[in-house]
C-alpha cells in the first residue's frame, strides 16, 4: 500500500484516492483468498437457492396436485410457480449472503482478536468495509446467476421471457440499499456480538418479509407496510412482475423502480452514518477488543 | 458438561429467542406457501383426468351403454384417490356418481358439493344431490331438497352438512349422486362440472407437514450443535485442553446437544400447538407409539451427529459446511414438509429409500394421522419400525466409534490442537 506523505511534523501519511482503492482491493483479494479454499462453500452457495425453490414447490404439487399452477395462478397472477419460486430464492440468497458475509466478517475479527488490529491501521472504515461488502455482492451475484441458470434447467422454466433487462435493473438497483442495510447489520453486531443468532433470525425475518414463497398481499396491512418498508420487498417484486404476470406494486415498472432508487439513495448513507456511530460509542466505552 | 452447556447457553438469551423466532418464520413461511397453492375449490377437472370437457360436450353419446368411467386423481396426488361411475341408463332420472370407496384417502376435508350445469333453452329441471351411507345398507340414503334449475348454465351448491346434521362429512358416505328430474323427460341436461369443495386446510396434510417439520428441527439443530460446537472448540483453542481432562468422551458429545434438544422440545411442541389452531386441529393417534418413534430416530440423529462431531476433526471448516447443506439434503430428500409421493419416484427409490431418517418420518407421522390410506409411504408400517430400532440403536453405536476413531487418528497425527 502506497501512501502520500505529507508533511505536519508528525510523520503521520495521507491516504490517496489510489491507496484507498488499493485498501479495499487488498481486503477484497484477502477474502476470495481466505473463501477460495472452501469451494464447497462457494458451490453450497449457488445451490442453495434451488433447493429453497425445491421446497414449496414440491409442496405446492402435494396439495394441489394438477391443479398447483391454477391455484396458484389465482392468489399471484402467474401460473409460472416455478420460476416464481426460484426468483424468491435467488434473490433472497443475495441478500442473505450481505447480511451474513458482512456480519461474520466482524464478528470473526472480534473473536480472533484482530478487529482492533484493523483499527489502528491507518486504512479507513469505508475502505475496508468497501472490501468486504464488495466481496459479498460479488459472491452473492455469482450464486444469483448460477442458481437461476441451474434452477431454470432443472424446473424447465424460461429464463428469457419478459422484460429480462428490466428484471436486471431491478437486481442491480436492488443490490444499492443492501449496501446500506449490511452496514447498518454490521453496526448491530458490533453492539450485540450474538452474530450466530442474529444472523440465523434475521436469514429468516428477511425471507418472510420479502415473500420468497407467496406474494405479500397476503399479508394483513401493517406486516405489508413492514414488508413495503423492505427495499428487496420492492426488489423481489420488481424482478418477478418484469419476467412473469405478476402486478408492480405502483402498477408500473418505473413508479417501482422509482421507490427502489430513493431507497438505494438513501439507505447506504443511512447504514454507514449508523455504523460509524456504532463504532465511535463502542470505542468510547468498553473498546471494540471485547467479544 | 450439561450443567455447562445450559449456562453458556442462558448467557445469550437472544439465542432463545432466536431459535423460537426462526422456526415460528420458517411455519409461517412455508404455511403462507401452502395458501398460495390451495384453492378453495378444488374442481375435478383440473384434475389428472381432462377428458371431462369431452363428457360436458357430449354427455349423452354414451347412453344406453350402461356405465360412463371417469376416474380421476387428486386431490393429493394419490392414485386414484377417486373413480366416478357415471350410469347413464336412462337420463330422465340422472347420473348416478359414485366415489370409489377402495381409492379415497381424506373425505372429511369435503364440505361442499358444487354443481354445473349447462341446460339447453327451454328446459327445467329439478336437481337434488343423493348421498348413501355404508355401501353394505345401500337404501340408507340422504337426499337434498330438489333445487329448481331453468336453462342456461348456472352453478348449484349443496353443503354437506346438510345432510344429517353439522357432524356430517363425505367420510362417512360411500356414494354420491347427482339427480336431475327433469320436466322434459329425458331431454337436454347437461352435468358439466363437479366440484368438490375442500376445507382451507386438509388437516392431515398440515399434519403431514407439520410431524415431518418436527422430526426435522431435531434433526437439523442436533447436527448444527455437535459439529458447530466442535469446530468452536477447535477454533478457540480448547479442544485439545478438554482431551486431556479426564472427562468421558461420550458424556462430553452428548451434553452439547442437552440444552438446545429441551429448547426444540419446547418449541416443537408450542409450533404443533399454533399450526393445530390454524389449521383447525391437526390429528393425534397413538401418542405413545409415536414417542417411541421420536425417541429412536433422534436417537440414530444422534449418532448422525457423532459421525459429524467425528468428521469435524477431521475435515475442520468444511464441517459447517457439511452440516448446512446435510439439512437441506435432508429437508428435500426426506420429504420433512411433504408427503414422499410429490418426489419424483425416481428420487424416492434411489435416494429417500436409502437414508434411514426417512422411514422414522414415515413412521412417526403415518402413526400420528391415524394410518389414512396410502401412508405409510415407503415400506409397511412393520419393516419401516424395524428400520426405525435398529437405526436407534447401531447409528450411536457406529457414529460413538467413528468419533473415537477420528480422535484417536488425530492425536497420533499431533492435528487435534490444528484448526
Amino acid at each position: 500500500m502506497t501512501a502520500k506523505t505529507v508533511h505536519k511534523n508528525l510523520g503521520l501519511s495521507e491516504m490517496s484516492w489510489r491507496s484507498s482503492l488499493g485498501v479495499t482491493k487488498t481486503v477484497l483479494i484477502a477474502r476470495f483468498k481466505i473463501v477460495l479454499r472452501y469451494k464447497g462453500a462457494i458451490v453450497f452457495d449457488m445451490i442453495l437457492p434451488v433447493i429453497l425453490a425445491a421446497l414449496p414447490i414440491l409442496l405446492g404439487v402435494a396439495i394441489a396436485g394438477q391443479a398447483a399452477a391454477q391455484n396458484f395462478k389465482d392468489a399471484t397472477g402467474t401460473e409460472n410457480y416455478k420460476l416464481y419460486m426460484l426468483i424468491g430464492a435467488s434473490t433472497f440468497i443475495v441478500v442473505t449472503l450481505m447480511l451474513w458475509l458482512v456480519g461474520y466478517w466482524i464478528r470473526r475479527e472480534m473473536e480472533t482478536g484482530t478487529l482492533e488490529s484493523v483499527y489502528a491501521s491507518p486504512a479507513k472504515r469505508v475502505e475496508v468495509l468497501s472490501g468486504v461488502t464488495l466481496y459479498a455482492l460479488i459472491r452473492s451475484l455469482m450464486a444469483f446467476a448460477f442458481a437461476m441458470v441451474v434452477g431454470s434447467l432443472i424446473f424447465q422454466v424460461d429464463l428469457f421471457q419478459g422484460e429480462l433487462a428490466l428484471a436486471l435493473v431491478f437486481v442491480v438497483i436492488g443490490i444499492i440499499p443492501l449496501w446500506g442495510i449490511s452496514f447498518a447489520f454490521g453496526a448491530l453486531i458490533l453492539k450485540v456480538k450474538e452474530a450466530d443468532s442474529l444472523i440465523q433470525v434475521m436469514q429468516w425475518v428477511v425471507a418472510f418479509f420479502m415473500g420468497i414463497f407467496f406474494p405479500i398481499t397476503v399479508f394483513p396491512p401493517f406486516l405489508r407496510f413492514v414488508a413495503l418498508s423492505f427495499p428487496p420487498t420492492w426488489m423481489t417484486n420488481g424482478v418477478r412482475a418484469s419476467l412473469l404476470d405478476v402486478a408492480y406494486f405502483f402498477g408500473t415498472w418505473y413508479f417501482d423502480l422509482a421507490v427502489l432508487l430513493a431507497f438505494a439513495a438513501v439507505l447506504p448513507l443511512v447504514g454507514y452514518t449508523v455504523f460509524l456511530k456504532t463504532e465511535s460509542r463502542i470505542k468510547k466505552n468498553e473498546g471494540v477488543g471485547q467479544f | 458438561m450439561s450443567k455447562k452447556t445450559i449456562v453458556e447457553f442462558s448467557r445469550y438469551p437472544l439465542s432463545f429467542g432466536a431459535i423460537f423466532l426462526q422456526i415460528f418464520l420458517m411455519v409461517l413461511m412455508f404455511m403462507f406457501a401452502v395458501f398460495a397453492f390451495s384453492s378453495p375449490t378444488q374442481a375435478l377437472d383440473s384434475f389428472e383426468d381432462t377428458s371431462l370437457s369431452g363428457w360436458a360436450e357430449d354427455p349423452f353419446s354414451h347412453v344406453g351403454e350402461g356405465e360412463f368411467h371417469h376416474i380421476l386423481t387428486g386431490p393429493y396426488g394419490e392414485e386414484p384417490s377417486m373413480a366416478i361411475f357415471l350410469n347413464l341408463t336412462d337420463p330422465a332420472h340422472g347420473y348416478g356418481v359414485e366415489k370409489n370407496p377402495e381409492g379415497v384417502s381424506d373425505w372429511t376435508a369435503f364440505k361442499q358439493i358444487e354443481v354445473s350445469l349447462y341446460m339447453s333453452n327451454g328446459t327445467t329441471a329439478g336437481v337434488s344431490i343423493q348421498l348413501r351411507g355404508d355401501s353394505a345398507l345401500n337404501e340408507t340414503w340422504w337426499e337434498s331438497d330438489i333445487v329448481g334449475f331453468g336453462g342456461g348454465q348456472d352453478t348449484l351448491v349443496f353443503n354437506i352438512t346438510d345432510f344429517g346434521g353439522e357432524n356430517r362429512t363425505l367420510e362417512s358416505v360411500d356414494s354420491l349422486s347427482i339427480r336431475f328430474q327433469n320436466a322434459d323427460n329425458g331431454t337436454v341436461a347437461y352435468l358439466t362440472q363437479v366440484d368438490m369443495v375442500l376445507t382451507p386446510q386438509g388437516t392431515k396434510l398440515a399434519g403431514v407437514m407439520m410431524y415431518g417439520f418436527v422430526i426435522f428441527i431435531f434433526l437439523s439443530f442436533i447436527l448444527w450443535e455437535v459439529g458447530f460446537s466442535i469446530r468452536e472448540e477447535q477454533f478457540r483453542g480448547t479442544l485439545e485442553s478438554l482431551y486431556l481432562s479426564p472427562a468421558n468422551k461420550f458424556s462430553n458429545l452428548i451434553s452439547r446437544v442437552f440444552a438446545i434438544f429441551m429448547w426444540i422440545a419446547v418449541i416443537a411442541s408450542i409450533a404443533l400447538v399454533v399450526v393445530s389452531n390454524i389449521a383447525g386441529g391437526l390429528p393425534l393417534n397413538n401418542i405413545a407409539l409415536a414417542f417411541l418413534i421420536l425417541f429412536l430416530t433422534v436417537s440414530g440423529i444422534l449418532g448422525m451427529a457423532f459421525f459429524i462431531a467425528g468428521l469435524t476433526i477431521r475435515i475442520k471448516e468444511s464441517a459447517a459446511l457439511l452440516v448446512n447443506f446435510l439439512q437441506f439434503f435432508f429437508m428435500i430428500f426426506c420429504a420433512a414438509f411433504f408427503p414422499f409421493r410429490a418426489l419424483p419416484s425416481v428420487v424416492v427409490d434411489y435416494v429417500s429409500r436409502w437414508i434411514p431418517v426417512s422411514y422414522g418420518v414415515d413412521a412417526f407421522r403415518s402413526v400420528l394421522i391415524g394410518f389414512p390410506k396410502g401412508y405409510p409411504e415407503l415400506l409397511p408400517f412393520e419393516i419401516e419400525m424395524v428400520v426405525v430400532v435398529l437405526f436407534g440403536i447401531l447409528s450411536p453405536l457406529l457414529g460413538y466409534l467413528y468419533y473415537v476413531h477420528s480422535e484417536k487418528k488425530a492425536r497420533i497425527q499431533g492435528t487435534l490442537s490444528e484448526y
